[in-house]
This record gives structure tokens, sequence and C-alpha cells, in this order.
């Protein structure tokens, strides 16, 4: 039988509307039922992408022919990303179990439905639907980022409630402008009748969306919530941030830019805006003290290389982006999580106070492949993408933005080494060993890590039909 | 200009002076008021451009409710912004 | 200067904004100029989408109301994930107010019997209205969002004449989970019955009929029960009050 795209959504969604039942009957159930919802939901989007890579699926909701209803529109590449959330989910769904803060309930009921969410919006093919999911994701994440309810926690929240409500207004404004022009909601039916609008209206359109989708995909002047919110939220909700929504937030983008507006020769904006959001995170990330917030700007700095992939615009580069998002989503979470052990092993999120901690193989292993595989070494899976997009920006000829790109990765390499040399350094001080919550997802994430390092054919082969998506297909 | 342009003018007009005091006020209590004006005038535009079911909605969600919320919250906190 | 340059920054967005808004036709015009096009059969239409829901709704959906077929049967999926922003913004909230559990209650003065009294008076038609709407949003306009939020209403004119009172909160949570939980099945079985998820497998009935519309009453029952009670629940956590 084949698996719709649509349970993907709708699984979620029950069981975060069935919590509440549950605890009445035992609140100790609750972490074992979500990890049991993440991991079964995990191996749908298996068997999704498996369907998908045989030809696109559309899914259709309620009965009604699109452009009258929503279709669910799942190509290789959103069912590739769909599973990277999904596994991610999953396996900090098991680090959440060291959260004890309450309330618990509330906890699992947003952490599911920010996966609802960042899976709708990857597999959605209806552009007001995408802005539903959007609201879900941010209204989810607003909801964990404060969840710690210290200082830092709402200050955090508070920056990214304030970016990201401009940012979803912005988003509905571009959705309004182009059904008031076109009639039609439907992504693939906008790309199609595009020509029809008016040209200004049309780069209006263009820059509220791409403003909008920007501030969940942390691009460079809308990102200044990003240090905050990471910093003061509770460490595993850091990796579902650098893992879920953000990724969900430029696959959003490369619909945007790719599906629906198919632009080509507005791509160079793009490509300088990476650039910059790639300079800003990874200059600032070199002089942070902090660990989280150094691995904060860190994300912002990858993130920016993902958009300078999708702004190069050429098969390549655009394989090398989606390598790259699939690499940051697993190393990232990686270094999130062991980051939130060594908080709280040190008792300081000062990096300077934490000497000789990666001593415990358990720990330091793991966190030894995410810090080579982020920094883009090459048998871990973060070469591929860096390679690529430099393939790709070689290919356009791109020469003075490779530099850049490459200057801002030794920064990037010289921050993390300096960050190794502290955690392997010989020290007196004894830590605390980890639970298996902790260690047990970090040497998953490490496992996948050096996997598709070593065979990175499997992702290839998946993203082979980046050409198809290029050309506006699903 | 037909009474309609006419009617939905003032209304718009008052709806930008409504938004601007509720922005500028020092006194929150009374911010939350002016906002709450905002919302009812919204409502009142909605029913005028034939949407009735969300001038209700805005009506009770936007004038009523969130006002409410947000007095509740300058309850907890304070009054005067400094 | 903050405020200068703001204020500038403000002026000069709107500007952007009125200029693209100026050039889209508002009001009466010729909805046929707008055809769509069908990516899945690949083919064009000769109508509009708009003009295909003002013509077939009735037809497609059983529902008089074509704003409500709109909402609950074409772009049902998009109500569901509206109904869930709202639940995540009342579990936000939950999650958030969690601190002042244990605060003690500040003393409160009462409001005086005419409040109360008319208050006491007024909730039940205030209720009535509400389900009145929710029930009857495939018919009348209004629906389970308006419905909900005049409950809600309802139970915010009780919290203001009276400082002690407050809503049993397991009773509000185990609401909006059956809510939920009907819409979330309702779209299920749509999935198992017919192979797309929300589909409207009920019959239609006779349109301006109470009992028509398939499933679209019974969802817009639910999302009634479950704005009203997010709703009561946000104000209820807003007024400091726990179980």
């Amino acid at each position: 039988m084949m698996v719709q795209p649509v349970l993907l959504i709708a699984l979620p969604l029950f069981f975060a509307f069935l919590l509440p039942l549950i605890s009445l009957w035992s609140k100790k159930v609750l972490k074992y039922v979500v990890m049991g919802v993440m991991a079964f939901n995990a191996i749908l989007a298996f068997i999704v992408l498996i369907e998908a890579l045989k030809a696109p699926i559309f899914d259709i909701i309620a009965g009604f022919q699109p452009p009258l209803g929503i279709v669910l529109m799942v190509g290789p590449l959103g069912a590739f990303i769909a599973l990277v959330i999904n596994v991610a989910a999953f396996v900090i769904s098991l680090y959440s179990a060291t959260v004890t803060k309450e309330p618990l309930l509330k906890y699992y009921m947003l952490s599911l439905l920010i996966l609802m969410g960042a899976t709708g919006m990857v597999l959605t093919g209806d552009l007001f639907n995408l802005f539903v999911f959007l609201e879900v994701t941010s209204i989810a994440a607003y909801g964990l980022a404060s969840y710690n309810k210290d200082r830092k926690g709402f200050e955090g929240a508070l920056k990214y409630v304030i970016m990201g409500s401009i940012g979803s207004s912005f988003v509905l404004i571009g959705i309004a402008i182009i059904y008031a022009q076109l009639r039609t909601l439907n992504m693939l039916d906008i790309a199609t009748r595009l020509g029809e609008m008016d040209p200004y209206t049309k780069i209006v359109a263009f820059v509220s969306l791409f403003l909008g989708f920007g501030v969940e995909a942390e691009m460079f002047p809308l990102n200044a919530w990003v240090p905050e919110t990471y910093d003061g939220a509770p460490h595993p909700v850091s990796a579902m941030f650098a893992s879920m929504s953000a990724k969900s937030g430029i696959f959003a983008l490369a619909r945007v830019i790719f599906t629906i507006f198919a632009f080509s020769n507005y791509l160079w904006f793009v490509v300088i805006m990476g650039i910059l959001t790639v300079f800003f995170g990874e200059i600032i990330a070199y002089v942070q003290k902090n660990i989280k917030r150094m691995l904060a700007y860190s994300s912002i700095g990858q993130m920016g290389m993902i958009i300078m992939g999708l702004g190069i615009g050429t098969v390549l580069s655009v394989q090398g982006a989606f390598f790259q998002m699939f690499s940051h989503a697993m190393g990232k979470a990686l270094l999130f999580i062991a980051a939130g052990y060594m908080i709280y092993a040190a008792g300081t999120d000062r990096m300077d106070k934490m000497k000789g901690i990666g001593r415990n193989p358990l720990i330091g292993i793991p966190l030894l492949i995410g810090i080579l595989s982020i920094m883009g070494m090459p048998p871990f899976i973060g070469f591929y993408g860096k390679f690529y997009i430099l393939m790709g920006g070689f290919q356009q000829g791109y020469y003075a933005i490779i530099a850049l790109f490459l200057a801002a990765s030794i920064v990037e390499v010289a921050y993390y080494a300096r960050f190794i040399k502290i955690a392997f350094e010989k020290s007196e001080r004894k830590y605390p060993a980890p639970n298996i919550w902790v260690y047990a997802p970090l040497i998953i994430f490490a496992i996948i890590i050096v996997l598709f390092g070593i065979y990175p054919k499997p992702v290839m082969d998946i993203l082979s039909h980046v050409a198809a998506f290029l050309a506006g297909g699903a | 200009m037909d009474l309609f342009t006419l009617v939905s003018l003032i209304l718009i007009i008052a709806m930008l002076i409504a938004a601007v005091v509720a922005a500028e006020l020092k006194d929150l209590l009374s911010a939350a008021v002016a906002l709450g004006v905002v919302s009812l005038i919204v409502s009142i535009l909605f029913y005028i451009l034939q949407a009735p079911d969300v001038a209700i909605t805005e009506a009770s969600i936007g004038a009523g409710l969130s006002m409410a919320v947000l007095i509740f919250a300058i309850k907890h906190t304070e009054r005067w912004e400094k | 200067m903050k405020r200068i340059v703001a204020a500038i920054l403000a002026i000069l967005i709107f500007i952007v904004l009125a200029l693209a808004f100026v050039k889209i036709p508002f009001g009466n015009i010729n909805l046929s100029d707008y055809h769509y096009y069908n990516p899945i059969t690949d083919k064009q239409t000769s109508d509009s989408v708009p003009q295909h829901y003002l013509v077939d709704g009735k037809k497609d959906t059983g529902s008089t109301n074509i704003v409500t077929a709109v909402v609950v049967d074409y772009r049902g999926f998009d109500t569901l994930g509206e109904v869930t922003v709202l639940f995540l913004a009342a579990t936000g909230v939950g999650s958030i107010m969690y601190i002042f559990e244990k605060e003690k209650r500040r003393k409160v003065r009462r409001a005086n019997a005419v409040v109360e009294t008319a208050s006491q008076l007024l909730f039940g038609f205030i209720v009535l209205f509400g389900a009145y709407i929710f029930v009857h949003g495939h018919l009348t306009p209004g629906g389970g969002f308006p419905g909900g939020a005049v409950i809600a209403s309802a139970f915010l004119l009780l919290y203001l004449a009276y400082p002690r009172f407050h809503a049993e909160h397991k009773t509000l949570n185990v609401a909006e989970s059956l809510a939920g939980l009907t819409f979330v099945i309702a779209g299920l079985l749509g999935l198992l019955i017919s192979g797309s998820f929300l589909y409207n497998f009920l019959p239609f009935g006779v349109p301006t009929y109470l009992f028509s519309a398939g499933i679209i009453p019974v969802i817009y029952v639910a999302v009634g029960v479950k704005v009203g009670s997010e709703l009561t629940g946000i104000v209820d956590a807003m007024m400091g009050v726990r179980e």
C-alpha cells in the first residue's frame, strides 16, 4: 500500500492532540510516546522518499483538484529534506528525555508540533498552506524558546517573536499580492502564469516572500534573533532550531526562488545575501566565548553557505546546498547536544572553563566527528556540501565569491580548532559521566555522519534530481 | 464621491489616528484601549466590505479578548512606559 | 533620531507596497478573465478559481455559505493548520505562565451587584449565540472561529465580574483535545474511505437544511468548541489562576 505524505503531518498532529489525554492517565509514558511517534514518522518519511524517487507524489487534500484545493507536492528533494528533519527530530527526542523542567506535557506537545510544521513546510505545494505551516513552526518555536523561563530565555524568545512576526507579515503580504493578481495559490499554477503579473508587483511579491522566509532561514540582516534565541533555549530546542525550523525555512526559500519565481537574472542578489550571511556568522563566531552563542553564529554562517549555493544556481551548487542542509542538520544537532552536556557538566557556558571535557571517549569522539564534519573535512558529510558549492561557483565564474567563501571557511576552522584544543587539553578536573540519553543521540548522529561521509552515493542519487527541481518541477 | 467611499475614508482616518495614538501613548492601559478601537474600526470595515463572519471574529477577538489579555498583562507588570 | 529613521522607513515600506497594491483591481472585475492551470492533469481551464467557488461551490460541498465551503472544505487543511496555531498559542501561554503557579492570589475587590447579576444573566445568552454561530456555520455567516471567540468572550465576562472565578483547567484541556482529535479523525476517515485526507465522506443532504453539507457541521462544531476552550484557556492563564 502506498503511504500518503499527508500522514507525515497528520500523525504528529493527532498525537499532539492526544497527549493531554494520555497525561491524565500517566505522565511518565509521555516521552516514550513522543519518541515512538517520531521514530514511526521517520520510517514513514523513508517510505515516502522511496515512493517519491519513482515519481513526484501529488497528494490531493479533500478531493478537490488543484488549484481549487490544497495539494501536497512531494518531489525527491522535498521527501529527502522531510526525512532529514524527521530523523533529526527522533534523535533529538531521545536527548529531550533529559529535560526535567515542568510543564513537560507542553514541552512534548510543542516539540511534536514543531516537527509537524517543519515537515508540512517542506511537503506542501500550496503557497498559503506554506504560510500556515510557517506559522505553526514559528509559534511552536516561540513557545519552546522561552521554555526555560529565565531572563535569557525570555529575551531570546521576545526577539524571535518580533522578528518572526514581521517576517510572517511580509510573507502574508507577498501571498496577498500574488493571489490578488493571479487568483490562485497553487505553486505550479503560479509558476506557469507568472508572466501575466505586472513586473513591479512581481518584484515586490518576490522580495516580500524572500525577506519573510529569510527570517526563518537566518539570512543576514534578519538574523539578530539567532544568538539570543539559541542561547536562551533549552539545549534540545537549540538542536531542533538548527536542524528543523531553519531547514524548513531554507527549503521554503528554495521553493520561492526556483519553483515559484524561477528567477535566473536576479540570483546574484541571493548570492550576495548568502556571502554576507557567511561573513557575519563566521567572523562574530570567532570572538565568542560562550559555546552556544558560538555554535549559533556558526549556524548562521552555514545557513549563509546554503543560501549562497542556492543563489549560484547551477545544478552542482544546488546539489551542494542540499547536501549542506543534510550535513548541517546532523552536525549542528550533534554539536548542540554535546554543548548541552558540556554546559551541564562544566556548570558554565564559557568555553575556557571546559578544559579536558572531551577526554571522555563517549563525548569526545562524536564531538570530534561533528566538528570535523562542520569544518568540511573529507571523510565526513560536511565535505561534500562545501565542495559542490565551490565547484558550482567555479562553473559560474564567481571567483571573488569563492575566495571570500574560502576565507570564511578558514575562520571557521580556526575557531573550531581552538575549541578542540580546549576540549581535549589535559586537565585535572573530573566531569560527571553522561547518561544514556546524552551519548546515544550523539553516537547515532556520529554514525550517520561517518556512514554517509564514506559512502555518499545514496544521497548523491537522490540529489541527482536537482536538475528537475531547478527546472521548476516538484 | 459616494457614501461608501466617504464612510470608508472617515473610518480609515479614524483607525490611523487610533493606531498612532496607541503607539505614542506612555500610558499602556490607554494604549491597549486605543488598540481595541483600531480593531473595532477594522471590524466595521470588514462588515461594510461584506465579510460579516470576519467582522464577528475581529470584533470579539480583536476588540474583546486581545484587549483583555493586554490589560491582564499590564496588571501583572507596569502601567507606565519608561 | 531613532524615531525619525523608523518613521521614514515605515513610510518607504508603505509607498513600495501601496504602489504594488494600486496595480491590483478592486471591486467588480470580470472574473472570467482569469483561468487556471491544473498541474496534475496539465490542463488549462476556462474559469477562474473564485468563479468556480461561486458557481460550483454548493454542488461540490453541499454548503449554502460559500465562505464556509472554502474555509472548511476546499481549503480545510489550512483550517486544520490555523486551529493548530491557536492550540500552539494556548500551549505556549500555558507553558510560559506556569511559573506563577505558586504565587499567592492578591486580594481583590468584588464587582458590584449590578455587574454580577447582569453577567450571570447574559452568560447563557452569549454562549447560546456562539453555539448558534458555529452550528449554523454552513448556512449563515460565521463559523467555528467567530462562534468560539464569542463563547470565550462570555467566559471573559465571568472573569471580569467575578475576580475569583476560574474555569476548570482539566476540563478545558480535555475539551480542546477531544475537539482537535475529532477534526483529525474526520480527516483520517476521509483518507480511509476515499483516499484523500479531509474528504467530505458524509452525504450532503438538502442544502439550506441544518443537517446538510456532510462533515462541514461536524468539523465546525469541533472547531467552535476548540477555539472557545483555547481562548478561555489563554484568558485563564493570563489571569494567573491555576488548577
